[in-house]
């Protein structure tokens, strides 16, 4: 794995209005993804990881505003970028797959032409050479009989292969780096593995990077190099999959895995993580999770946790990092 | 699919705004916030107020003409001037409120009666009935309302009654298809399953959980409505089939007017710029509803 | 298996819907029983008559073919008014309690038209209960006054199960309870369940595609692909000795955090997807995507057949077995 960034994002913050409120959704989060790794954002509805993402494609609805100190991608400085430009480097250098396909697929357009489209929108290639890739393509992402599935609509098609379309659709320009914005979440289990199992072949395939936002441990453990863990708008946690299975040190991350329930957890005494996630109306100037946190001490709740580095590749946003490890382990 | 909701409040708290407020008051709140319609209704209020004691305040009957003084400019004792046959202009505009609003009113009224109870009857009811109706809804809407409207007033006459009689009976059938529309989203929803579960017979269900539900787009329905019976009743004046001399109507005097427009600017001017100020506000109005009474809108 | 025990019983139970003139079999032939205060986990994907079958079981929706028997008694083919009474016994929680609360009512009304309309109590001690419940349920006394859209979905949840609650049921169907909340909140829920059902002496159907979650809360659970029970047994034996192909994917499917030192699992594939329940495939409904599928599953049914304590599978290749 190369370790030249691909992505490198430093202070990253957007707030929304909403009423007379203001909802601080993001909150300084630095992160960067290098060539070919794939990266979990996992974090609760409301924690910006999907916001995050968003921002920086500049996919934010609503009355948004985005400051960040740096973000490039490959040679581009992405807040210069015009509006235009940022479009076309998104679904030519980044491709992007959503939830809910169904929302991004045009329902009165046939999907091949949309795969084709996703091409010739980029000038990435001819309309011939399009509409033989755009075969190649249904059948990589294991669309049986692609020549008859090239002129059906998206509600012809089941959930599973829609999400198959998007990602043959995202994946058209042979971009270096694929964001999947909970990509399997609204699908049964056993379609899950499948669209995984594709995400996984195409990333070996093609050496793309991926960022995974997800709130399921058990996907983004499974699927990832590294694991950005997100509350309340800041990255928490950041480690690689082996670090941070074997040493979770923040306690937001420790208590959410432990609330996550596995075959063979029966039996065994709940431990839920108390209360409910913040809706951030202000400029966090302490730890957001102190109010739910068992180790939280005074400290936590008068100063805000920078993220540090705890071993080489793995860093925390936690006062008490060290002693929750001895404490919790 | 899988339903993601935002969690948005301190961890065990219950909102700030959770004091015992009506849905009514917190719709109110947010209207306020909406200038426009504000303005819009401020207009309205007024123009309602006229309609009920124009016919009181007005200097003299719709009627009463004054040969001398036709066609003569605004003067303190004419403050809108007079028309070819030396009617007072503000008595004429007095009452034009007040027989615009008795028709817009109570012909909105009427349709917005029958096609809410028809509508609720079509959707709770389902099968048989409501094929019927949804039928002869369509005969409705397939039939320009226009037409069908003066027919109507060519064979009734040009009175009030008959005006209303003809506004409404073209005007039910758009509010039964909302009102069944809606009602038969809301049956195969998730909280009419609920409140079954929960043992509610029909007439509680549709009293406790329906209507409520329906409610507040029934009266943005309502507040559509009106300014456009206000318009149908002016569109037909402009084809001579308006209320019949001489009793005053917006529509009448602009028509009136138009053929003079150049001689006696200020025939045209009062009506037709009140009456579009009027229309416009109703809508504002309607629009502010609109928002004001969404409830998955503004929070 | 009719059992005097059960609080509720399927037999044989189908349910059909005409869509667009085409039948739909969203339930084939199901039976089973959940003991008094026991749970019964019913686990399969979209398509698998899961939700269906919770309906049926409290008279939400007529069976087409079967008996549906609570306490003994036939409600399958009860009119709505003789079925009214039996409300009270039996409730539901819903996926989606946004969904299932009207946005126009407070909580506390929402909670108190349920004793309304069986005229449970007065005004006075309605208002009490409303306020016992909340505090059971783990919300404050104040969100009675709160309108639905103000709470988040784990509070909205907590606010379905008071409603629920409110009834003195015996038998509480618990439709995907968790599936669509954050995965902190859903063990708050499920403890809560839990909870409830020992203080309360509660039964429960628990309808969930999430198998991890089943066999945390079940008794009994029942596999169901298509409309039909493909395994079943009791929840220890079920994950010890998952013997239907089917069950196995499932579990399989269930992405576990590794352990450390443990490499990261490759995704195990299923092919295709579950087929339409318009044109369901002939033989065994499981053997398009079957990985062990022989050619006389496509051929013949399989029959429900028992090979361990109280555990049955439709499966040829389980019946030679045993």
């Amino acid at each position: 794995m190369a370790d030249q960034p691909l992505l490198t994002v430093e202070s990253l913050y957007t707030r929304f209005k909403r009423g007379t409120d203001t909802i601080y959704a993001v909150n300084g989060v630095s992160f960067s993804v290098s060539a070919g790794e794939v990266v979990g954002v996992v974090g609760e509805s409301g924690s910006g990881k999907s916001v995050t993402m968003m921002s920086l494609l500049g996919l934010v609805r609503g009355r948004a505003t985005v400051d960040v100190k740096r973000a490039t991608f490959k040679k581009w400085e992405l807040p210069r970028l015009t509006p235009r430009q940022l479009e076309d480097i998104r679904g030519r250098e980044i491709g992007v797959i959503f939830q809910d396909p169904m929302t991004s697929l045009n329902p009165v357009m046939r999907v091949g032409d949309q795969v084709m489209e996703a091409m010739l929108a980029h000038q990435y290639a001819t309309p011939r050479a399009a509409f033989n890739r755009t075969l190649d393509l249904l059948r990589e992402v294991g669309i049986p009989d692609a020549v008859q599935r090239f002129r059906n609509y998206p509600h012809e098609f089941s959930g599973g292969m829609r999400q198959r379309i998007m990602i043959a659709m995202a994946i058209a320009c042979e971009p270096d780096l694929l964001i999947a914005d909970e990509p399997t979440t609204a699908l049964d289990v056993t379609v899950q593995m499948q669209i995984l199992a594709l995400l996984q072949e195409l990333r070996e395939r093609r050496h793309m990077s991926i960022v995974i936002i997800t709130h399921d441990f058990g996907v983004a453990t499974n699927f990832c190099d590294r694991i950005l863990v997100m509350y309340a708008g800041r990255i928490v946690e950041s480690a690689a999959v082996a670090e941070f299975v074997a040493q979770p040190a923040h306690p937001y991350t420790i208590g959410l895995r432990s609330s996550i329930l596995e075959i063979g957890s029966r039996g065994r005494p709940l431990s839920p993580i108390p209360g409910l996630p913040p809706t951030v109306t202000e400029p966090p100037k302490n730890c957001s999770f102190a109010p739910r946190c068992p180790y939280a001490i005074d400290r936590c709740r008068e100063e805000l946790p920078e993220l540090r580095v705890l071993s080489p590749g793995h860093e925390v946003a936690c006062h008490r990092a060290e002693e929750v490890i001895s404490l919790a382990g | 699919m899988i339903a993601r909701i935002a969690v948005n409040q301190q961890p065990g708290n219950v909102p700030r705004t959770a004091r015992k407020r009506s849905q009514w008051l917190l719709a109110w709140d947010r209207y306020k916030q909406n200038k426009v319609a504000v303005a819009g209704l401020v207009w309205v209020v007024i123009f309602f107020i006229f309609g009920v004691i124009g016919p009181w305040v007005a200097p003299s009957s719709y009627a009463t003409t004054n040969y001398l003084m036709a066609n003569h400019p605004p003067t303190w004792a004419y403050p809108m001037g007079t028309d070819s046959l030396g009617h007072n202009m503000l008595s004429e505009m007095l009452f034009s409120v007040r027989y615009a609003l008795e028709i817009a009113v109570f012909a909105s009224l009427a349709a917005f009666l029958l096609g809410t109870i028809l509508g609720l009857w079509a959707g709770l009811k389902g099968g048989l009935a409501d094929t019927i109706l949804m039928r002869v809804v369509d005969f409705f809407f397939a039939f320009p309302a226009y037409f069908l409207d003066l027919i109507l007033v060519t064979k009734f006459g040009r009175g009030l009654g008959p005006m209303i009689f003809a506004l409404a009976v073209t005007g039910w059938a758009g509010y039964a298809r909302l009102i069944r529309g809606l009602v038969l989203g809301m049956r195969n929803g998730e909280m009419v399953e609920a409140a079954n579960a929960l043992g509610a017979s029909p007439l509680h269900l549709a009293r406790k959980y329906v209507f409520p539900n329906v409610v507040s787009n029934m009266i943005i329905a309502l507040a559509f409505g009106i300014p456009s019976d206000l318009t149908v009743q002016a569109a037909l004046s402009v084809v001579g089939m308006g209320l019949n001399p001489p009793l005053p109507s917006f529509g009448n005097m602009i028509a009136a007017a138009g053929s003079n427009v150049l001689g006696y600017p200020w025939l045209m001017y009062w009506p037709a710029g009140i009456f579009a100020i009027t229309l416009l506000s109703f809508l504002f109005v309607a629009d502010g509803l609109q928002e004001a009474l969404n409830p998955k809108g503004g929070s | 298996m009719p059992d005097s025990d059960a609080i509720l019983t399927f037999d044989r139970v189908s349910k059909d819907f005409v869509v667009r003139r085409r039948v739909l079999h969203a339930v084939n032939q199901v039976s089973f029983s959940i003991p008094v205060g026991k749970t019964v986990g019913l686990v399969g994907e979209s398509g698998s008559g899961k939700s269906t079958i919770g309906r049926l079981g409290i008279g939400l929706l007529p069976a087409t073919a079967g008996q549906v028997v609570f306490k003994g008694q036939d409600i399958t083919r009860l009119k709505p008014n003789a079925l009214r009474p039996l409300r009270q016994s039996m409730q539901i929680i819903f996926q989606d309690p946004q969904a299932s609360l009207s946005p126009r009512m407070t909580v506390g009304d929402a909670i108190e038209d349920a004793m309304n309309i069986h005229g449970m109590g007065t005004p006075q001690q309605r208002k009490r209960r409303v306020e016992e419940l909340l505090e059971r349920v783990g919300l404050p006394v104040s969100a009675a006054d709160a309108y639905p859209f103000e709470l988040s979905g784990g509070q909205l949840q907590r606010v379905g199960i008071a409603r629920a609650l409110s009834l003195n049921p015996e038998l509480v169907v618990c439709d995907e309870p968790v599936s669509a909340l954050d995965v902190s909140i859903q063990i708050q829920i499920i403890q809560l369940l839990q909870d409830l059902q020992r203080e309360y002496h509660l039964s429960y159907l628990f309808i969930s595609h999430n198998l991890a979650v089943v066999e945390y809360l079940s008794d009994v659970v029942v596999v169901l692909y298509l409309g039909q029970i493909v395994e079943q047994a009791p929840v220890e034996e079920l994950f010890r000795r998952a013997t239907h192909p089917y069950t196995r994917v499932l579990m399989d499917s269930i992405l576990r955090v590794p352990q450390p030192g443990e490499s990261a699992r490759r995704f195990t594939v299923l092919k295709g997807e579950v087929p339409s329940p318009f044109s369901p495939p002939s033989g065994c409904p499981f053997h398009t995507r079957c990985p062990v599928a022989i050619d006389r599953c496509s051929k013949e049914v399989p029959e429900l057949t028992l090979i361990g304590p109280d555990h049955w599978v439709k499966c040829h290749l389980a019946e030679s077995a045993s």
